[in-house]
């Protein structure tokens, strides 16, 4: 196949501009490159210089400290003596007073002791004397009490025996009446079998006949035969 | 029926109680045994039981025509005969003596008179009744002695006599 | 009961004995008598008329003495009644209601009760609600009874169906709740065994024994269950509830065939006379819950059967299985094995106890008897001769162990609440498979029952913990968490 020549035109001519693009681009890529190393260096150079100003203040500080820690340590023996004097005389005034004190206490702890004493003696006196009277009191009463009751109940025991004595003779009574009426019912059995008999043998043959057929006309009334 | 209790009627008049009963019945077996053991004529067998029954059966007989030779006919009169006397009912009366004859009698007139013929009296002696009668028929039991009837007198006027 | 003369005047009716057989005599006379009024002999018997016909009467007599033909006798013109009263409790007394001790004390009551009553009709009467103790553990928690029930005991002789009633008796006695024992036909020796029971236990005065001896007349011996029921009758109208053991039914029925057949009753089945059956439905229907005057009381009814070698379907046992509400069936084989009591559960009925279970006591009932269902069917297995797998040895063991819980001496009862907790710690133990140790079972258990009776503390701690409990598996929980640590701390104390 042929190709056309405008198309061959074409691609020259953007074979061309490309390559152009890349020289210049390989241009500006060396230059980069450059540059970078140059900063590099500097960046090394002022670290070099950053280390040595850091040695340097160190070392300042350093002995300023061991300036102010030997200043530190005699003004801290001075105080420490001031203040060891201080604390004895302090103690021993504290002592004194502890003393006093206490003596003080001491006293008037005695002296409130004492006291309580002979109050509670006074006291215990009262108390075993009310106690006296009232066990007394109660003691009379109680046998007042006594007295009373054992009248009372020696009333309650009369009136007992008395209801019981009448209720033994309600019975006893009672007892007799129905004994009474026993023999009366006897009597009047006796009575009834005697004048029974004597009814039966006073009738005649002719008052037994009529007597059964008087019988027979009632039983044949009452519809019974 | 009327024929039949007509023949036998006149021989049952003349059962006024129990034991004249028991006597008929005692005798009519007597009666029948001698027919049957013996082999005799009737005549003779009459010889065995009482005066009375015999002068009763023999009118008896008279009346109905019956043939005395045939023994069959005989024992079948018997027989009918002893089952009506023991179809008669009772009356038992308990009384406090024994009646007499004449007692009995009037006793059983008032009964057929007030009560039919069909009915014959027993009669028991209690003294303890003291007059009057128990009457007992048919299972009823009726106290009519005099006994009750003072007992009950007694009972009523009792609070008079106590205070007697 | 007047004398024979009273009667005689007021009625006026007088009737000669005609014929006698051992126990009916045949009467005439008495024009107007009716069936099963009371006859009196001028020897002062009793007797009750049976039957009337044109010529004549029959009657069942209550003879003390001989009735000879010619004898005398009058109506009454009233039916057959027993004197009935608070003065009965603690005695021995005949069907006619003499006492049968002669230095009996008391008076005879003078209130009266008709023997013959009919059953209460329906409007009186309540659904059973209430659950009868009968303080053996097998009854009360697999096969539960109620208050007004009537349960059938059935068994062969010699099977310790007796026993078991004296159990029930004492329970019940112990609740306070009025007993009444009828001895149907026993033999003198075993009424006087009864009799001491009671008293040694202490609840003769909660007991009356209503009893007839073999030797004694027929007519006394048909009498027997009903004057029990009369007199339980009159208890319940009190205000009490009434336990009452008939004791036994067949006894009763064979005399009353005697008295049907001599009576020229045509003969039934098994020369049974017809109204059979109406004789005891008529007596077990008058039995059960009713509502009173005095509340809801209810009277429950032991009736007792002898089977012969395990044979319920004799006429007299079906007939009262179908009268009662479930029984309680006494097997021969239990018996032989050593079981007491000899219960067998699964052929044992209870138609109305379940209702009146609680939930727990439901819930404890299924389990046990699905349990002791499965140890039944399993040990079937054990015919086999083969290998039994472990779940099978475990369960054949617990239902081993199940078993001689439910064993229980003739004279032990136990509480229902006691045998709630013990039960429920037994089936702790058998859950966490523990083997607890075999102890004497039946001592400790009589131990913790007195136990229970006397003290009020433990009671007190049994009982709510069973009340505080609304289903098994919390009581469960409750006897866990308590452990078996109280119970052995209780046993201490009442050693």
């Amino acid at each position: 196949m042929s190709i056309e020549p405008i198309v061959f035109f074409d691609l020259v001519i953007s074979i061309f501009i490309l390559s152009l693009a890349l020289v210049g681009l390989v241009f500006y890529y060396g230059k980069t490159i450059h540059k970078i190393h140059s900063y590099r260096r500097e960046e090394e150079h002022l670290k070099l210089q950053m280390h040595k100003k850091a040695d340097e203040i160190i070392e300042e500080a350093r002995q300023k400290g061991n300036n102010i820690l030997s200043q530190a340590h005699s003004n801290y023996d001075k105080e420490e003596s001031a203040f060891r004097e201080s604390l004895r005389a302090s103690y021993a005034n504290q002592i004194k007073d502890f003393e006093k004190v206490s003596q003080d206490f001491l006293k008037t702890y005695q002296n409130e002791l004492d006291l309580i004493k002979i109050q509670t003696i006074q006291v215990l006196k009262n108390i075993s004397k009310d106690i006296e009277k009232h066990t007394l009191l109660e003691i009379n009463d109680f046998k007042d009490i006594l007295k009373k009751e054992t009248f009372a109940s020696q009333k309650i025991v009369e009136q007992k025996i008395e209801k019981d004595y009448e209720e033994a003779k309600k019975g006893v009574d009672a007892y007799k009446a129905e004994k009474l009426k026993i023999i009366d019912n006897d009597i009047y059995k006796i009575l009834q079998t005697v004048s029974m008999l004597v009814l039966g043998r006073t009738l005649s043959q002719q008052d037994h006949e009529n007597l059964i057929i008087d019988a027979l006309n009632l039983a044949k009334k009452e519809g019974a035969l | 029926m009327k024929d039949n209790t007509s023949i036998y009627s006149d021989i049952l008049k003349s059962i006024k109680t129990t034991d004249d009963q028991e006597q008929l019945l005692s005798e009519i077996d007597i009666l029948l045994d001698a027919l049957f053991q013996t082999r005799l004529g009737f005549e003779k067998s009459l010889e065995s039981i009482s005066l009375e029954t015999t002068k009763v059966l023999k009118e008896t007989f008279l009346k109905i025509n019956l043939d005395v030779t045939n023994i069959d006919e005989v024992v079948n009169f018997l027989n009918e005969l002893k089952n009506k006397i023991k179809s008669l009912k009772t009356l038992k009366l308990y009384l406090a003596f024994f009646p007499s004859e004449d007692s009995i009698d009037k006793l059983f007139n008032w009964i057929i008179n007030n009560l039919g013929n069909r009915i014959i009296l027993s009669i028991q002696e209690e003294k303890t009744i003291l007059g009057g009668a128990i009457i007992e028929f048919d299972g009823n039991y009726l106290d009519y002695s005099l006994k009750k009837r003072l007992e009950d007198l007694f009972f009523k006027r009792k609070e008079a006599i106590f205070k007697i | 009961m007047k004398d024979f003369s009273f009667y005689l005047n007021s009625t006026q009716e007088i009737g000669y004995v005609e014929r006698t057989t051992s126990s009916i005599i045949y009467a005439s006379g008495l024009p107007k008598s009716k069936p099963g009024e009371m006859v009196i002999f001028d020897n002062e018997n009793l007797g009750q008329i049976l039957s009337l016909s044109p010529n004549f009467i029959e009657i069942l007599v209550f003879p003390e003495n001989p009735v000879k033909p010619g004898m005398k006798l009058v109506r009454t013109n009233e039916f057959l009644k027993i004197p009935v009263g608070w003065e009965l409790l603690g005695n021995v007394i005949s069907p006619l209601g003499i006492s049968l001790n002669p230095l009996n004390s008391k008076r005879s009551p003078s209130l009266r009760r008709g023997v013959n009553n009919p059953a209460s009709g329906i409007l009186t009467r309540r659904t059973i609600k209430k659950q009868l103790e009968t303080g053996v553990s097998l009854v009360d928690l697999v096969i539960p009874l109620g208050y007004g029930q009537r349960e059938l005991i059935i068994g062969d002789r010699k099977t310790g169906k007796t026993n078991f009633l004296l159990q029930s008796v004492l329970t019940q006695a112990k609740k306070n709740n009025i007993c009444v024992y009828a001895a149907i036909g026993k033999r003198k020796l075993d009424i006087k065994e009864l009799k001491d029971f009671f008293v040694k236990q202490g609840v003769f005065d909660q007991v009356v024994i209503v009893a007839s001896g073999s030797e004694d007349p027929t007519g006394i011996i048909y009498l027997t269950p009903y004057s029990a029921m009369t007199i339980s009758e009159y208890f319940r109208d009190e205000g009490n509830n009434v336990f009452l053991v008939l004791d036994d039914l067949s006894t009763h029925a064979k005399f009353y065939r005697e008295i049907a057949l001599l009576g020229k009753r045509f003969p039934g089945r098994n020369s049974y006379p017809g109204d059979i059956f109406y004789m005891h439905s008529s007596l077990l229907e008058r039995a059960g819950n009713f509502v009173t005057p005095k509340g809801e009381k209810a009277i429950t009814c032991f009736p007792v059967a002898e089977t012969i070698q395990g044979d319920l379907s004799g006429y007299i046992e079906t007939n009262l299985m179908s009268m009662t509400d479930g029984h309680l069936y006494f097997d021969g084989d239990l018996f032989a094995k050593g079981r007491r009591p000899a219960i067998n559960p699964f052929l044992s009925v209870t138609r109305v106890g379940r209702q009146t279970q609680s939930n727990l006591k439901r819930e404890l009932n299924r389990e046990v008897l699905s349990f002791i269902t499965l140890f039944e069917k399993m040990q079937n297995f054990t015919h086999f001769g083969a290998e039994l797998s472990v779940g099978t040895r475990a369960t054949l063991g617990f239902g081993e162990k199940i078993i001689e819980f439910f064993k229980q001496n003739p004279s032990t009862t136990i509480p229902i609440n006691l045998q709630i907790i013990l039960f429920g710690i037994l089936w702790n133990n058998i859950l966490e498979n523990k083997q607890s140790q075999d102890k004497s079972q039946n001592t400790d258990t009589e131990k913790l029952a007195k136990l229970y009776e006397k003290n009020e503390d433990v009671r007190k701690k049994i009982d709510s913990m069973i009340e505080g409990s609304k289903s098994f598996n919390e009581l469960l929980g409750i006897i866990r968490q308590k452990g078996e640590k109280q119970l052995v701390n209780i046993l201490k104390y009442a050693n």
